[in-house]
Order: structure tokens, then C-alpha cells, then sequence
């Protein structure tokens, strides 16, 4: 009997961890303005913007979402943000980086700014600029320690919400060709009977999944 | 029964480990990438002066006596101290990434470039030089959210950087500054030492795009340079 009692319990917490896991929802809104499509040589660059003083886009997300892209059924070739900063002699410093297409166009009259970008072979440049964050928390949990024993008791909850916008620049053309706007959010919880159980509702890793499969599509010109 | 308590022990014990960790003063070595591609070359010969001052520099953070919670920012790396002295909330010896930085950058500028520890070294070396490079750390501050208040764990240095032409004498200080920001921990077990790293890495590449991408354009250094 207690064996199957514990084996109940254990379903019942699986079978919770599933659904709160998947207690998270994801919008994307996509913007086109202008043709893509890219060719087995060519390379993207993805990379975060970093000018706000309250917020970094972290540079985790970018890399999930290079990692994303070139996992894809029709991979894209996806330049590190680190190394492509590094070889660009400090002009995609977070204080020098051209974050506007406009200022892209003037640094391209620069023949040593065009020279650098050239040699990278990128195509297209994938600004992406927000961050994920900690809404609406309740928490009502204690711990105590005693000399035959301890723990937690109590209920944490709150909402993670995460918000990226996307540009996409053509090289080639010195435009923007596009924009994509994600939204996702979900609520974690973390139940604690002795010990505290983290069920986390995985929004950035959402947000970064449907984000990294739109850019994909939307680079080959679907 | 008895099995689930055992657990609870285990787990319980490990929660006081990681937090008895977290009581100790934060020792941080700054450690980052700091190669430079890309660089605009300058065809000279280039001697950088790195002295003992700015190769064993460190940042401190002090703990307010009084009450154990505010810092002290110590505004000058001129101060020398005993590591493990009593209030040392941190220490982030940033010496050697500071060199990497000079080193790096000034290397990919120059066609030629010698490292010494003092200018007398230069003299003694008797190999004739072009341009003369003496970096300084003026002062650094280091931001912690759960002190300052603000979003991000922030890192900011100002500097000087004495240029002397060698043949002619002439001479000028450049003054720039360093800023770097990182996002406070999300992860479960992250440490502060690893955003405190980040932000200091971004200050220093901060430092790095300064120098290839402002001083090389400055008139003044311009002329003596070229």
C-alpha cells in the first residue's frame, strides 16, 4: 500500500510539473520591408543591444538564439557575437556600435569600418534588444533549523515577462529589411513542504526557441 | 519515513554550505578575453611603460564599520593594503587584465611594441623608440545592486595616458574613461563574483574601443604620431 501510495504522489507531482512547465505563452509579431534570402556561404551576425542604463540584453538569450538558428532544419551560419565584436576593432563597442540603420550607413562610408565588415562575410546584422523580468511576486515562505531537523514551509509565485524587439539589416543594401517583436510570459511557483520545490515556468528559453525558428524562417524569405 | 528526513538533512546542510560561502570577503580576479582584431595600424616603433602601480592594481570594497551593510568606495588605487584585512567586503585585483588591455591594444596599433616596467628601462634598453606610451589608473568604483541601488552590477575607471613623442619631446595627456554593466545573477546558484567579472570585462573592452577608436582620431596624437 505505501508503495503505491508513493508512486500516486509521484505521478500526481510529474503530472504538475508538465502542465506548470508549459505555463507560459509566446506572441510573435513579424514586420517585413524588404526581401531576404541567403546562400550556403553567407553569415548573420546576432547581436544584443546594450545602450540602456536599467537593462543588458543578456548575452545568454543571444546565444540561445545562435544556437537555435544554426540547430534548425535549414541551418543559418551564425557569427558569435564575442568574436565578431572582437574582430571589428571596436566599433561594435557598446558605446560605439552603430544602433541606428543611419549611423550603419554613415560608419559604411568609413572604407576601414567597410573593409572589416566585408572580411566578417555577415549578410544580414539581427539587433535584438530586451530582457526578461520579475513581475507580481508573492511570497509567504519560512524556514527554520532545529537540532532534529528542519525546513521550509510556505508559497512563492510571481510572473516573468519577456520582451525582445528584432531589426534586421540587409548589408548588401544598407537597410532594414524587417522587424519581429516577441512577447512571452508565464508564472512560476514554488511550493515548499519541508523542502522547497521550484516549478519555473521557462519563458526566456520559450521566447528564445520561437524567436530563434521566426528569424530562420523570415532570413530564407519565408 | 525515515529515508525523507535523511534527505532533508542532506539538503538542509548543503543550503548552509552555499550560504556560509557567501559570508566570506568576494576575492575576484578580473579574467576576460581581450585580443584586438581590426586594428588601424600605425607604423612606428612604440615603448608601453606598465609600472608595478598599475600591474598589481586592485579595487576595494570596504564595509562600513558602523553598520555592516553600506560600502566604502575607495576612490584611488594609490592606497596599498593587506589582503584579508578585517571590513574587506571585496578585493578585484584588476592588474593583469589591465596589462592584457595596454598590451593588446597598443600591439595591434603599432608596428612594433616593447613592454617596460619604468621609463629608466628604456633608457637602459638603448634601442631607439618613437613614441613613448605611460597608461595610469586615476580612479575605479565598483556598483553592486543590493548597495547602490541600481539595476545592474556596474564597473567605471578613469585614466590618464601620457604620450611623448621621444625625438622632439613633445607630450600630451589624454584623459578617457571605462564603463561597463552586467545583469544581476538569474540564474539559481550564480555568484556575485561572476557579475562583478562581467562588468569589469565590459569596462575594460569599453577601454580598449576608447583608445582604437577615439585616441587614434585625436589630432594632438595625430601629429605626434604621425
Amino acid at each position: 500500500m505505501k508503495t503505491a501510495r508513493v508512486s500516486f504522489k509521484t505521478i500526481l507531482l510529474l503530472v504538475a510539473v508538465i502542465i506548470l512547465n508549459s505555463c507560459s505563452t509566446t506572441a510573435i509579431d513579424e514586420f517585413r520591408q524588404g526581401e531576404t534570402g541567403i546562400s550556403s556561404n553567407d553569415k548573420i551576425v546576432v547581436l544584443g543591444r546594450r545602450a540602456d542604463p536599467n537593462y543588458v540584453t543578456s548575452h545568454q538569450f543571444i546565444n540561445c538564439i545562435r544556437e537555435g538558428m544554426e540547430s534548425n532544419e535549414i541551418p543559418i551560419s551564425v557569427v558569435d557575437e564575442k568574436e565578431f565584436v572582437k574582430n571589428m576593432g571596436g566599433y561594435f563597442s557598446v558605446r560605439h556600435a552603430p544602433y541606428s540603420i543611419s549611423s550603419f550607413r554613415q560608419r559604411m562610408d568609413n572604407p576601414h569600418f567597410e573593409t572589416l565588415i566585408k572580411e566578417s562575410g555577415v549578410r544580414y546584422i539581427v539587433w535584438i534588444d530586451g530582457t526578461t523580468t520579475e513581475t507580481d511576486k508573492k511570497a509567504n515562505m519560512s524556514c527554520s533549523i532545529t537540532p532534529s531537523g528542519g525546513g521550509c514551509f510556505g508559497f512563492m509565485t510571481w510572473e516573468d515577462t519577456s520582451d525582445f524587439q528584432t531589426e534586421i539589416w540587409d548589408v548588401n543594401n544598407n537597410s532594414i529589411v524587417g522587424s519581429i517583436s516577441t512577447d512571452a510570459n508565464g508564472q512560476s511557483y514554488v511550493p515548499a513542504l519541508v523542502v522547497p520545490l521550484p516549478l519555473l515556468a521557462k519563458v526566456e528559453s520559450n521566447a528564445c526557441e520561437r524567436l530563434a525558428i521566426q528569424l530562420n524562417r523570415f532570413i530564407h524569405g519565408n | 519515513m525515515k529515508p525523507f528526513s535523511s534527505l532533508c538533512r542532506f539538503l538542509l546542510s548543503l543550503g548552509i554550505v552555499f550560504s556560509l560561502a557567501g559570508c566570506g570577503a568576494t576575492q575576484i580576479e578580473v579574467v576576460g578575453d581581450f585580443s584586438v582584431k581590426g586594428a588601424k595600424q600605425i607604423p612606428i616603433k612604440a615603448a608601453l611603460v606598465l609600472n608595478e602601480e598599475l600591474r598589481n592594481y586592485s579595487h576595494f570594497e570596504y564595509k562600513n564599520g558602523q553598520t555592516g551593510n553600506s560600502n566604502i568606495l575607495i576612490p584611488s588605487g594609490n592606497i596599498v593594503f593587506n589582503p584579508g584585512k578585517p571590513g574587506i567586503e571585496a578585493n578585484i585585483a584588476m592588474g593583469e587584465a589591465h596589462r592584457e588591455v595596454f598590451s593588446n591594444v597598443f600591439g595591434g596599433v603599432f608596428y612594433e611594441l616593447d613592454e617596460f616596467p619604468d621609463e629608466q628601462s628604456i633608457i637602459a634598453s638603448k634601442r631607439g623608440y618613437d613614441l613613448l606610451i605611460v597608461p595610469e589608473i586615476i580612479k575605479t568604483e565598483i556598483y553592486i545592486p543590493r548597495f547602490s541601488s541600481l539595476p545592474l552590477f556596474e564597473a567605471r575607471a578613469e585614466y590618464k595616458i601620457r604620450i611623448k613623442r621621444i625625438e622632439s619631446g613633445e607630450e600630451f595627456n589624454w584623459f578617457t574613461v571605462g564603463y561597463g554593466a552586467s545583469e544581476p545573477c538569474s540564474e539559481l546558484l550564480c555568484r556575485e563574483a561572476d557579475s562583478i567579472n562581467a562588468a569589469a570585462v565590459q569596462m575594460l573592452s569599453d577601454l580598449a574601443s576608447r583608445i582604437l577608436l577615439e585616441l587614434l582620431e585625436n589630432p594632438t596624437f595625430i601629429e605626434i604620431a604621425t
